[in-house]
């Protein structure tokens, strides 16, 4: 433990002196909560009643297949209650779940106070509830989306979904992904920066590199679906037709769009289920984890593998034999490292001495369930057999194993696990056991028919089939089994609510696991730990009942809170040597505002307010500024003591602090939508019908060279400006008047310059990589004015330049992306008018 | 090589993905330029020639690169370097492995024929 350097306050009294700094107060002042602890159970409960309105869509689902011509639904009906029961399940229970799982977990396994950016959580988690209220609005009005959880052109296009339906989901559901990208962005810069001292990449906790790799994989997979969902609502509300083959476009180019987020996606929701059981599982076997750095390898090979398999959704749609292969392949090799994780977990097993438990009987009811899922995926990877079994109840059976098996019951082991941590409580357990068979019995029931009901030809999505069919019985059992399901998933919850009423108050950490979220009170206190741990072991074989003690009487770093601020320690990232100390936010209510005002831009666009749309997207932007003031520091701080004599600097004056971090990580997301964007302007110039288009997009040379130029100059003197902090006035004007040139030149080419983009797909594909660099290099120029306004109030010195240094990654990056964007028209128009002829 | 650990380890399959993306766009860029000389049972010998060629330098760097780290793991060493070494080394045997069992299909499988 860290020898201290100052006085230290009894253990009560440094209690209550963090507790003043880091608690959130009862009232409307939840509202303005920031904490991880409120937000990752805020997140996980919200994500259980969407789950149950799924559920609940499920079972009416299943009344109107029970019995052949049943009159229960019509066909409008069945389709909304589909595709919102996919909708939600997928984008609104079981990503923001394990988001909520993760956002309260990850600080306390990590052995820090919060995440990076708790303003930034909260937002995210107004985002996804406003997100998802307008899709269940949507739902009790009657205007669901009803085209399938995939939204498939042409049926989700203008000429065959007329409605605001389609439009709903694509922009309710990009909402909601703005959540899921900050979570990402949040989660990897807090597992890459915020660690106990010591805690260097190999001693990390396993459930921290699965997190780490999945939201790396959700920063690389969720911009081609918001690039795929804003070209398809530019279609529908514009006409520009990226998607409608008599102009160039092509359906196909959604499809390739959306699998390159929809496979990954199955991925993502399945490895933290996997980190949950990696993490529970060694203290419930009573043997430390088997083939850590094995299961590390084994994590990367699936989020680069799980890319690499996107046309296996695809396989009926005449793509070349060779390239069918690919995707056969990969596909069917990724099951050699979800193979040896599964194995890892076996000998893991093997090793100790198993104690059976309920987390354990879940654990069991994946391992049935996942394995039986993985083998029906390796029969749909091969393409002769996919070709059969495509769009059949087969599928349906398929995904739901590997869904409900891979993400479901895991994550009831989990929250089984963590329930004493979350209430300070022990199960009572009487019901928990009748609710694992119920749903167990009951899941197999149901879906183990389906296979059957799909190899006799039953397709998905019919509302209703002849009597004559043969698949009535099996579809009748299949019903049957859905509700007694259904009665065990109600029987869980009653389990919680029975836990959280009469469960008994048990001592900390009563699985005796090695992890350091046992390392304090249960439940948590709103700062985790009085003080922070270091550490020289693995993060899953510490001894917390000791270390807690010790960490609880401020035997740590920051011990001491007399700086009246919300502190918590960054490290380097490989060696997890301390780096500087991070001064987090204090709660605000603008998150929420901001969110709301982020809701009222979607809905502007929703209601085809477009007056209303500049407004509200200014709004966003000024209410994020605003969130600049909070962190500020007019003077120097200096380094600042934490404890064992160690000075360290507070992260405004560090070189990479996280929020440089941040952007970087955004940028790689914004560069992932710009490259998708690309990939799909050159797939309709390699794949669509009725090309070349009569009026090729064509552009004279001085404007695309006033834009690159401009940008340059942006680049260049966001540079200088960095390099001359605080005097750095005029550089900053002269970058905001090349970003203003640069965004004027851009959106005059696209508007003015261009033939009309309704026209023809190429020239659409111009405009809008032409208008995406316009805005980015719009937002350039509120930076740089941002810049300016620092410098005026004195947040920007020699040391404390961070604002500057941000702009800087800007800008470059504005500047290579914007460069691409200036001579995209001349590739097209050399590509649409030479080679196609 | 690669001094940081993080990419160290993704680099095998890093590759592997931008061979991914190589093969894919060829084949069909090929496919697309080629539509008048393209046999019925949708080959081009020049375009196979192409992809042949392409598979077999990107599987020899692959076995390259996936030889020196085996040989770098074998090297003395602990805590997080050893890690990094013993990690990257199984993430570049899986490329070794990816590679001809996901693209060897380039050899004779039909090219643009669906």
């Amino acid at each position: 433990m860290i020898e201290e350097d100052m006085k230290q306050p009894s253990p009560v009294a440094l209690h209550k002196a963090l507790e003043r700094v880091w608690g959130t107060p009862p009232g409307l002042a939840r509202l303005a909560a920031v904490n991880h602890n409120i937000l990752g159970k805020r997140f996980m409960l919200t994500a259980l009643v969407f789950f149950a309105v799924g559920g609940l869509l499920a079972m009416l689902i299943r009344t109107q297949l029970a019995s052949s011509e049943s009159a229960f639904m019509d066909a409008e009906q069945y389709a909304q209650s589909f595709t919102m029961h996919g909708s939600i399940m997928m984008f609104l229970f079981a990503i923001p779940f394990f988001e909520g799982v993760a956002i309260y977990l990850l600080p306390k396994l990590l052995g820090t106070r919060d995440l990076a950016f708790p303003r930034l959580t909260a937002y995210g988690y107004w985002c996804y509830l406003f997100g998802g209220g307008t899709l269940i609005a949507a739902l009790l009005g009657g205007v669901a989306p009803n085209s399938g959880w995939f939204m498939y052109p042409p049926l989700s296009s203008n000429s065959y979904s007329p409605g605001i339906n389609s439009d709903v989901w694509l922009l309710a559901i990009t909402f909601v992904e703005i959540s899921a990208l900050s979570a990402a962005i949040e989660i990897m810069v807090t597992v890459l920066k915020l660690r106990a001292a010591g805690m260097s990449l190999d001693k990390m906790p396993i459930f921290a590199w699965y997190m780490l790799v999945v939201a790396a994989m959700m920063l690389v997979g969720f911009p081609p679906l918001i690039i795929g969902s804003v070209l398809l609502e530019l279609e529908r509300a514009f006409h520009l037709p990226f998607f409608d083959p008599s102009r160039g476009g092509d359906p196909l180019l959604w499809q390739h769009l959306f699998w390159l987020f929809g496979h990954p996606e199955v991925y993502i929701i399945f490895l933290p289920a996997a980190g949950a059981i990696s993490t529970i599982l060694p203290p419930l076997a009573g043997a430390p984890l088997a083939g850590y750095r094995m299961i590390v390898a084994a994590l990367v090979a699936m989020a680069f593998l799980s890319f690499g398999l996107w046309v296996h959704h695809m396989y009926a749609a005449g793509i070349p034999h060779v390239a069918l292969s690919f995707f056969s392949a990969a596909s069917a090799l990724v099951a050699v490292p979800t193979g040896i994780q599964i194995f890892a977990w076996l000998a893991t097993l093997a090793q100790g001495s198993a104690r059976f438990s309920v987390p354990m009987l879940h654990m069991f009811g994946f391992l049935c369930t996942f394995v039986i899922g993985g083998l029906t995926g390796v029969m749909l990877a091969m393409v002769p057999f996919d070709l059969q079994a495509h769009d059949t109840h087969f599928v349906v059976a398929h995904l739901h194993y590997v869904l409900i098996g891979g993400f479901v019951f895991p994550m009831l082991a989990a929250t089984y696990y963590w329930l004493p941590h979350l209430s300070g409580r022990q199960p009572v357990q009487h019901l928990s056991y009748a609710a694992f068979w119920m749903v167990f019995i009951g899941f197999n029931v149901t879906f183990f028919a389906m296979h059957l009901t799909g190899l006799r030809g039953m397709p998905r999505r019919i509302f209703e089939y002849p009597i004559e069919s043969g698949w009535e019985t099996l579809n009748f059992i299949s019903s049957m089994g859905s509700f007694v399901m259904a009665m065990g998933f109600a029987l869980v919850a009653l389990d919680f609510i029975l836990l959280f009423r009469f469960g008994r108050r048990r001592r900390r950490n009563p699985w005796g696991a090695g992890t350091l979220e046992w390392a304090m009170a249960t439940p948590p206190p709103s700062y985790n730990f009085a003080s922070l741990p270091s550490i020289e072991r693995r993060a899953d074989l510490l001894d917390p009942d000791r270390l807690g003690s010790q960490l609880a009487s401020g035997k740590g770093y920051l011990g001491a809170p007399n700086r009246g601020r919300m502190e918590l320690l960054a490290v380097e990232m490989i060696s997890g040597n301390p780096e500087h100390v991070v001064r987090l936010p204090r709660r605000t209510f603008l998150p929420i505002w901001t969110a709301a005002a982020t809701g009222c831009f979607f809905l502007s666009l929703l209601f085809k307010l477009y007056w209303l749309t500049p407004i509200t997207f200014a709004s966003v932007i000024l209410l994020f500024l605003l969130w600049s003031g909070d962190t500020a520091e007019k003077t120097d701080v200096g380094d600042l003591p934490v404890g064992g004599g160690l000075k360290l600097p507070p992260h405004g004056e560090t070189a990479r602090p996280p929020s440089w971090w941040a952007m970087v990580f955004a940028l790689a997301a914004d560069a992932t939508a710009f490259i998708s964007l690309l990939f799909g302007c050159f797939f309709l110039w390699v794949s669509a019908p009725n090309w070349p288009p009569q009026q090729l997009p064509q552009v004279a040379l001085a404007g695309p060279a006033i834009a690159a130029i401009a940008l340059l100059v942006a680049a260049w003197a966001g540079r200088s400006a960095a390099a001359r902090s605080p005097d750095a006035i005029g550089w900053l004007a002269l970058t905001g008047f090349a970003q203003l040139v640069a965004a004027a030149t851009l959106t005059w080419l696209a508007v003015a310059a261009l033939p009309d983009p309704r026209s023809h797909a190429a020239v659409s594909s111009v405009f809008v990589v032409l208008a995406y660099a316009g805005l980015r290099s719009g937002l350039g120029m509120v930076i740089s004015g941002y810049g300016i306004w620092r410098i005026r109030r004195g947040y920007v010195s020699e040391r404390r330049n961070v604002d500057l240094r941000l702009g800087v990654l800007w800008h470059d990056y504005s500047a290579v992306a914007g460069l691409a964007a200036a001579g995209f028209p001349f590739v097209m128009a050399s590509l649409a008018g030479e080679l196609s002829r | 090589m690669i001094n940081n650990p993080l990419m160290s380890i993704m680099a095998g399959l890093l590759l592997w993905s931008v061979v991914f993306v190589v093969l894919y766009g060829v084949q069909a860029t090929g496919c697309h330029l080629a539509e008048d000389k393209v046999s019925a049972l949708g080959d081009w010998p020049g375009l196979r020639a192409t992809l042949t060629a392409l598979f077999l330098v990107s599987f020899a760097a692959v076995v390259l690169f996936y030889f020196l780290a085996r040989r770098r793991h074998r090297r003395p060493d602990t805590g997080t370097e050893a890690f990094r070494r013993e990690v990257a080394m199984h993430v570049w045997l899986a490329a070794a492995i990816a590679t001809p069992f996901c693209f060897g299909g380039v050899v004779w499988l039909s090219l643009c024929g669906t």
